[in-house]
């Protein structure tokens, strides 16, 4: 396949496979499988005056005839934009000299289907106590997936990824009141690249009946009281915390704008790395795609770009912004030389890549779960994201939990209903007032992180300790 | 174009050597759900274009039936029949293995009766250097950020129990933003109108008239911001806030599995415990969405469902699978009990009088990231976003912060509606999470005496 002259191609290939299984209210779903192929065709050119043109095709057909279609359309678009784009003169990003390569093991391993859907009907069996229980479920997507990424013709990245997804929920109705508990949220939040080994890590034994109990103590508990107070997260509600207040406010491409009109912007701006305030002291966080089991975790990212580590926030000063070298280097054309990550990702073939997250985590601290608890006077515990809402520039936030418990005179006592809380990301960085330790890290991640004109959903990954703030306003349910 | 590759495999699914029925197993039944675009997508920042490119793509789903037992198989096809007839044909083994381990399924249920269904909304679009030279052109001078989105898509239905239905429409949106320019104002870089155009022939002339009338609205932007404190306002959404905060109806609120599962927000509405006002009625209406009818199981909906008739609950969607698992009716919902076409009846306040009415308040333009703070009161919590102005004596006199509001969708759409807006606007669903979509909501403003907000 070539382009026409004068333009660069890459082609990202990707073949995915997946599988659900899944059992809803004790009855075994019907097996739903997914074969999918395609390739994404990018081009770019510079004409005759320097401008740059990136332009892009995705096909499914991948006959030599269907290629080189693509391949013309994606040149067509290119053309135009140089024409009418936006990068006037840039410097194009390169692609990698070696070769990258990523293969997590469960993507070369072939799911026996039996053991997956016994774990699913015993978790869901033991979920349905009796009829306080009025819905209950438990699935699980099983991806696997290959994708290569060639520039001109040369192969610079070939990765292998397996995925499981695990969804386990159940809702009790108590004298009118009908409360949820999952694990780790109600939209696939048992989540990690691994094979069926991962599957005891995730769960643990006891998981339906330890769900019920909780549903049912939420249901019989009283409503979250409302006042300012200090906030402990969990590691299942710090995913949340850590994706929407720090990992979209940093993503290069809505501060330069792209995302104003439909995904947002960012209270973040371009002269703030390397000096702004994010969160207090206590706050380290990194882009790490090398945590292992964590969705995001890759050699390259779609672009091809080798991955590593990378400190985004360090001492609670920001210090890089989540962009990939395109974006870097549309920063650096308005003046403000940014250290890139590798992080121009795509859902799919269908997709082209935008600047996303990737592992995004917190660091751990030094706090056990002991002295966090411990250091509250009057202050409450949450777990587990059930709601989340925040502005379109990621400031303002309201985020809701399913689990409650009052801390009182460092101690865990009442369990509370519909837990909710609110803040400024702005601010509420700068009252972190203690990190967990290792101990108290979880790694967690979501499947549905939606971004992009046409939208994408991506997965992410995001490891967290517990981590305890000063302030914040709490709040519970209407009655 | 489209419909021939439908065309195409219905003539080879019609040859394909199904198993019949022997002593001791049934027939085998084959539905086939296709869905397909041929879709230009091109996004703008700065008034220039920012990422642009086609994505051609055609799904199918095999699901293979035999009794009660059944698998379901989605292929990405490529477009050369001999590939894709052996993709299919290994597809079929899979899906028999898969049948072969799998237990009955009570609560099956696929519609028997044959039935054919045939429509093509064919359109005029524009090139790709036409759209984006047009919007390009008509952008000069202003911060206008957003996408074009073009192309046909399709949706079909085809088993060997007789049903073919074919669903297609090509169709052109634009949806966009135009910033208030903040060189000299930091405050302002957040400050922005929203509008969308959509059609089905490209129609350039309505590009750069909604481009210059979002460049006029943007002047009030650029007035000093007020900045209010948390409280109940008075406020009036125009249609797109209105749609936002009816949207999150669809989380639940009309799905019968919802409701007979303890989820749905909108229980004590069903009960009878709690009403909405009077105003309020809300209807399924796929033709006035161009909506397709037919859904995967093989059953079609009735073009018109009412879901709340004067506040109070109407009928909810119900799909096949969850009326056999209640024992109840089902009326041919798809899977997930969701409306892809609202129509919200219009009520009395005439356009021009809406400020006056509102008098001293918020305009709100859009709402934006909703979502329950407390799902079983149908309480609400979510942003304004784009513009968003306060009013005094009837004018807009400055925009405002973005704020938050939390409030109960049975308070500000009950005892607070003071009045909707006599014309309804059309707000065509622009959703690509996976493929561009049919359908939308047609609703009017409203007029609200008090809305929470809270930081």
């Amino acid at each position: 396949m070539r382009g026409a002259a004068g333009f660069d191609l890459s082609v990202r290939w990707i073949n995915e496979r997946s599988e659900r299984l899944a059992v809803e209210r004790g009855v075994l779903l019907p097996i739903g499988m997914v074969v999918d192929q395609g390739v994404m065709v990018t081009a770019y050119c510079r004409d005759a005056v320097g401008q740059v043109g990136i332009g892009y095709a995705a096909s499914a057909d991948l006959t030599a005839a269907g290629m080189q279609q693509a391949a013309a359309r994606a040149c067509e678009w290119a053309a135009i934009s140089a024409r009418l784009g936006l990068f006037g003169s840039l410097s194009l990003p390169s692609a990698s000299a070696d070769v990258l390569r990523y293969a997590n093991r469960a993507a070369q391993q072939t799911w026996p289907r039996e053991p997956v859907l016994r774990h699913l009907q015993a978790e869901s069996a033991a979920m349905k106590t009796d009829d306080s229980v009025v819905n209950w479920g438990a699935s699980a997507l099983l991806t696997q997936r290959t994708q290569s990424t060639l520039w001109n013709g040369e192969l610079v990245a070939e990765q292998q990824f397996g995925f499981v997804e695990m969804q386990f929920d159940v809702a009790v109705q108590h004298d009118g009141i009908v409360q949820s508990r999952s694990a780790g949220g109600r939209y696939n939040g048992v989540n990690r690249q691994g094979g069926l080994e991962s599957l005891e890590q995730m769960i643990g034994p006891g998981l339906g009946g330890r769900l019920t109990l909780q549903a049912k103590q939420l249901a019989q508990a009283p409503n979250c009281p409302s006042g300012t107070m200090p906030l402990l997260l969990a590691p299942d509600q710090m995913m949340l915390q850590i994706h929407e207040s720090i990992g979209h406010p940093l993503e290069l491409d809505r501060i330069l704008g792209d995302e104003r009109n439909f995904a947002g912007t960012s209270f973040v701006t371009l002269d703030m790395f390397g000096s702004y305030r994010y969160g207090s002291p206590l706050l380290n966080v990194s882009f790490d795609p090398g945590v292992v089991g964590a969705l995001a975790s890759c050699a390259a990212d779609d672009d091809g770009t080798p991955a590593q580590r990378e400190m985004l926030i360090e001492d609670g000063i920001l210090k890089r912004p989540l962009g990939a070298p395109l974006s870097q280097r549309r920063a650096a054309q308005l003046g403000f030389e940014l250290g890139a990550v590798a992080n121009a990702r795509a859902c799919g073939w269908h997709r082209p890549t935008i600047d996303r997250m990737g592992n995004i985590n917190v660091e751990p601290g030094t706090s056990t779960e002991a002295q966090l608890i411990g250091s509250i006077e009057r202050g409450i515990l949450m777990r587990t994201n059930t709601s989340w809402s925040i502005d379109d520039s990621r400031n303002k936030f309201q985020f809701g939990c399913e689990w409650g418990q009052l801390i009182e005179n460092g101690e865990l006592t009442t369990v509370v209903r519909n837990p909710n809380y609110r803040g400024v990301s702005a601010s509420f960085w700068r009252n972190l007032a203690a990190v967990g330790d290792a101990a108290s890290l979880q790694v967690h991640g979501t499947p549905f992180c939606g971004k992009g004109e046409p939208g994408q959903v991506i997965r992410v990954g995001h490891a967290a300790p517990m981590c305890l703030f000063d302030g914040v306003q709490v709040f519970g349910a209407a009655s | 174009m489209i419909a021939s590759r439908f065309n195409d495999l219905c003539d080879w699914l019609q040859r394909l050597p199904l198993h019949g029925a022997t002593a001791t197993a049934p027939a085998e039944v084959l539905f086939v759900w296709w869905q397909a675009e041929y879709s230009d997508f091109a996004r703008f920042n700065h008034g220039r274009l920012r990422q642009a490119g086609t994505v051609t793509r055609i799904c199918i789903d095999l699901r293979l039936i035999v009794a009660r037992r059944s698998a379901k198989l989605r292929l990405t096809v490529s477009g050369d029949a001999s590939q894709d007839q052996a993709a299919m044909q290994t597809a079929l083994v899979n899906l028999r293995a898969a049948i072969a381990s799998a237990v009955d399924d009570p609560y099956l249920l696929i519609n028997r009766e044959p039935a054919s269904s045939h429509r093509i909304q064919s359109a005029t679009l524009a090139t790709p250097e036409q759209a984006i030279a047009t919007v390009v052109d008509a952008a000069l001078g202003h911060d206008l950020v957003g996408a074009y989105m073009a192309g046909p898509i399709a949706v079909a239905l085809w088993s060997n129990l007789g049903h073919r239905h074919y669903f297609e429409g090509s169709s052109w949106s634009f949806d966009f933003s135009i910033y208030a320019r903040s060189d000299a104002d930091h405050d302002r870089r957040d400050k922005a109108v929203k509008a969308t155009v959509a059609a089905q022939d490209w129609q350039p002339d309505q590009v750069r008239l909604a481009i210059n009338r979002a460049a006029l609205d943007c002047e009030i932007l650029y007035r000093p911001v007020k900045v209010l404190t948390p409280g109940s306002y008075r406020a009036l959404l125009a249609p797109a806030a209105l749609a936002a905060m009816v949207d999150m109806l669809n989380w639940g609120g009309f799905s019968a599995r919802s409701h007979l599962t303890g989820q749905s927000p909108l229980m004590q509405l069903k009960e009878g415990k709690l009403a909405f006002n009077t105003k309020l009625s809300l209807a399924e209406d796929l033709l006035d969405a161009a909506a397709p009818a037919f859904q995967a199981d093989g059953f079609v909906r009735a073009n018109r469902t009412g879901l709340i008739d004067n506040g109070r609950f109407g009928q909810w969607l119900c799909s096949p699978r969850t009326g056999s698992e209640f024992n109840i009716g089902n009326n041919g919902s798809g899977p997930d009990e969701q409306p892809s076409a609202l129509l919200m009846a219009s009520g009395d306040l005439p356009f021009n009088q809406q400020l006056a009415a509102l008098d001293q308040g918020i305009a709100i333009s859009n709402l934006w990231y909703l979502n329950f703070s407390d799902r079983q009161h149908c309480r609400i919590t979510g942003m304004t976003r784009f513009a968003t102005f306060w009013v005094e004596d009837g004018v807009a006199v400055a925009p405002i912060a973005p704020m938050r509001f939390d409030d109960s969708l049975y308070q500000c759409l009950g005892a607070q509606l003071l009045a909707l807006g006599d014309q309804t606007q059309w707000l065509p669903n622009l959703s690509s999470y996976e493929w561009r979509e049919f359908g939308g909501q047609r609703v009017p403003s409203a007029l609200i005496a008090a809305l929470r907000f809270t930081l």
